[in-house]
């Protein structure tokens, strides 16, 4: 199957324009609003409840403090949670990795709001009750119903958010990081008898109460479905073995995958899917990997870098073995494509999603470029594949092999001095009216994206995509 | 987001926020008003309040001359003193026992609400409220000066069932969610 070169018949038709862009914006201009709104909500019930009208002195201050900070920073904890649900209606309009972003970025604000809430609570208590403050932590933890499950779901957040600062993160094993993370699932369960028992604001109020119940429950419903059920349901459905593994460079293997429903996959070229090995050792560890070939009935393929860790084990994977894949996530796909002129820009490993997209978009001869970025042209991956693509559909390749120009270029040395925008205007004319999918190591990217945008494309054209997981 | 979204959303969120502001002053005792006080509290409301208001702090003196039933002065300190040391099982015994009727008593988990916190132990015999014992409770604003009157009525309605009180209707909703988790115990 693979002495062959066989393709997919590409995309016949796509829609185009800059609607398709505005229409994307507002979607997500609706979710972010939404978003928004449940804070927004919260607070006011907060105001409307009198909040800020009994703020006479210290303790009560304190108290309208501890208050405001508990309601904004649950809200924000839900939303938090649910920005790595893997929820399609967040990926289809930001992508997993932006998602995940905006997980990262959420993580510690959330952390100072519910530690501002408990301090405020804890001192204003200890006034009113004219206790020292040590005393009146031991009495609520030990002796206030719900507080000390209130009390140990903090301590488990505070482990969380610190095992997930980068440098925290750079130490630990994947292992360690995955064990603090489920933990987090129990933390926000902990936290919920005080909330719904004691809750200044919850307690007692019909209104808060439908909120903060359908809230919760919608949060917990999405994680449940989208990120349990139905990548198990799903996964196991399609029932995929691994059918070949084939070397494609010194480092690099594509892996075969077949199963019974493989139509039930759906996916576009592009898209990333989350990859498990069914073997006892690996089952919890997935993977993201793109598809490299646009989606077929006859298979489904990965090709996979190593990389010195798990993926070093992927490159021996006996065929026969069973795996599972999650998915398909992202947003580098042809959805985004608003130009009839297409730019694909891959390094290494990033070739993938590239490959599959050169096969699989809509266009006519010369509509296509594909640049790619490879050390050694004798041991690119894929190479010979995405040659054999531009040859067939007629799409411009540049093969930009060699050490690279200079600390600041992402381009090969070619002897001149020339800037890499202009250097990439001479591959592709038409870039400043492109769409330009860009795949590769992140400093790798940044760089790429900072020459395409001095080339004049405007930035909501260039689509770029992490590995963020 | 795009900015004229974002600054339509931040205005309309500010409108909100002021007015939600100006009606959270208008209302007296807080929006939670509306809730506990249900279809029952409607027909009570008018007769639950009218003693409490007439007579806050001063006839609940007066009225703990019922025999077993005052919480304020004298009685308030023996089950006080006892219910700390052993709360889980409070001393039946203590209570004068008639053979007929059985005469138990079980603390509340103790509430944590916006002004204080308030923890009860309730004594019923056969199935009346004999005594209500306020072992924790703690409010701001003199809304303390409620206490008293709350326990009357808890015992005057035998339970929660009676209106609140005006000006202090967290402190009544906090006081009734202890009653309602002590008589749970029963």
């Amino acid at each position: 199957m693979h002495t062959e070169l066989r393709l997919t018949k590409p995309n016949s038709r796509v829609r185009l324009g800059a609607f398709k862009a505005l229409r994307l914006k507002r979607a997500q201009d609706v979710i972010e609003a939404i978003a928004w709104a449940t804070v927004a909500f919260v607070i006011a019930m907060f105001l409307i409840a009198g909040g800020l009208k009994d703020v006479t002195d210290l303790p009560s201050a304190l108290k309208a403090i501890s208050r405001l900070t508990s309601l904004i920073g649950t809200d924000l904890l839900l939303i938090h949670m649910l920005l790595v649900a893997r929820v399609p209606w967040i990926d289809k309009f930001y992508g997993h990795d932006k998602a995940t972003l905006a997980h990262k970025k959420l993580g510690k604000p959330v952390l100072y709001f519910i530690v501002a809430h408990f301090l405020a609570s804890l001192i204003a208590l200890a006034i009113t009750e004219g206790k020292n403050i040590l005393d009146e932590l031991v009495y609520l933890v030990t002796s206030v119903e719900d507080m000390l499950t209130a009390t140990l779901a903090l301590a488990l957040m505070i482990l969380v958010v610190v095992t997930s600062l980068n440098f925290a993160r750079r130490k630990m094993s994947y292992e360690a990081w995955y064990i603090v993370h489920v933990m987090s699932y129990a933390a926000v369960l902990l936290a919920v008898p005080h909330i719904f028992n004691t809750g200044s604001d919850i307690a007692g109020k019909p209104v808060q109460t439908i909120f903060w119940v359908t809230l919760y429950l919608f949060v917990a419903g999405n994680i449940v479905w989208y990120r349990v059920a139905s990548p198990i349901i799903r996964g196991l459905g399609v029932g995929l073995k691994v059918q070949a593994v084939v070397p494609e460079s010194s480092d690099t293997t594509s892996i075969y995958l077949t199963g019974r429903k493989l139509d039930q996959l759906g996916g576009q070229a592009g898209q990333f899917y989350m990859l498990r090995v069914l073997t006892p050792k690996q089952w919890w560890r997935p993977h993201p990997f793109s598809i490299s070939a646009a989606p077929n009935n006859q298979f489904v393929r990965f090709t996979v870098g190593n990389r010195g860790d798990d993926t070093a084990a992927l490159q021996n994977i006996k065929p026969g073995t069973r795996v599972m894949v999650e998915g398909p996530y992202g947003v580098f796909t042809e959805e985004r494509r608003t130009k009839e002129k297409v730019v694909l820009i891959a390094s290494g490993i990033g070739i993938p999603p590239v490959r599959a997209l050169a096969e699989s978009m809509a266009a006519r001869p010369q509509d296509i470029t594909v640049i790619y970025r490879v050390r050694n042209e004798q041991d690119a991956s894929l190479l010979a594949e995405v040659t054999e693509i531009c040859r067939v559909r007629g799409f411009n390749l540049f093969v930009l092999a060699g050490p690279r120009a200079s600390n600041y270029s992402w381009m090969n040395a070619n002897g001149q001095d020339v800037p890499d925008q202009a250097r990439l205007t001479m591959m592709a004319p038409w870039i400043s009216e492109s769409d330009v999918y860009v795949c590769g190591p992140e400093a790798w990217t940044q760089l790429v994206v900072k020459s395409v945008v001095r080339a004049g494309t405007p930035a909501e054209q260039i689509h770029a995509e992490e590995y963020a997981w | 987001m795009r900015t004229s979204t974002k600054t339509a959303l931040g205005l309309v969120s500010l409108g909100l926020f002021v007015g939600s502001y100006q009606v959270g002053l208008a209302a007296e005792t807080g929006f939670g008003a509306a809730a506990p006080a249900t279809n029952t509290a409607t027909g009570e409301t008018p007769a639950a309040t009218e003693p409490s208001a007439s007579a806050s702090p001063s006839s609940s003196a007066s009225s703990s001359s019922s025999p077993s039933s005052s919480p304020s002065s004298s009685t308030t300190k023996t089950p006080a003193d006892t219910t700390p040391t052993a709360s889980a099982t409070p001393a039946p015994a203590e209570t004068k026992t008639p053979a007929a009727t059985q005469t138990v008593s079980k603390q509340s988990s103790l509430i944590n609400y916006e002004y204080g916190v308030v923890q009860v132990t309730i004594t019923k015999s056969g199935g009346t409220i004999t005594a209500v014992n306020l072992d924790r409770g703690t409010a701001t604003d003199g809304r303390q000066a409620a206490f008293p009157s709350l326990i009357q009525a808890t015992i005057d309605a035998n339970g929660s069932g009676f209106g609140n009180i005006s000006r202090a209707t967290l402190t009544t909703n906090a006081y009734k969610q202890a009653v309602n988790s002590a008589l749970a115990k029963f």
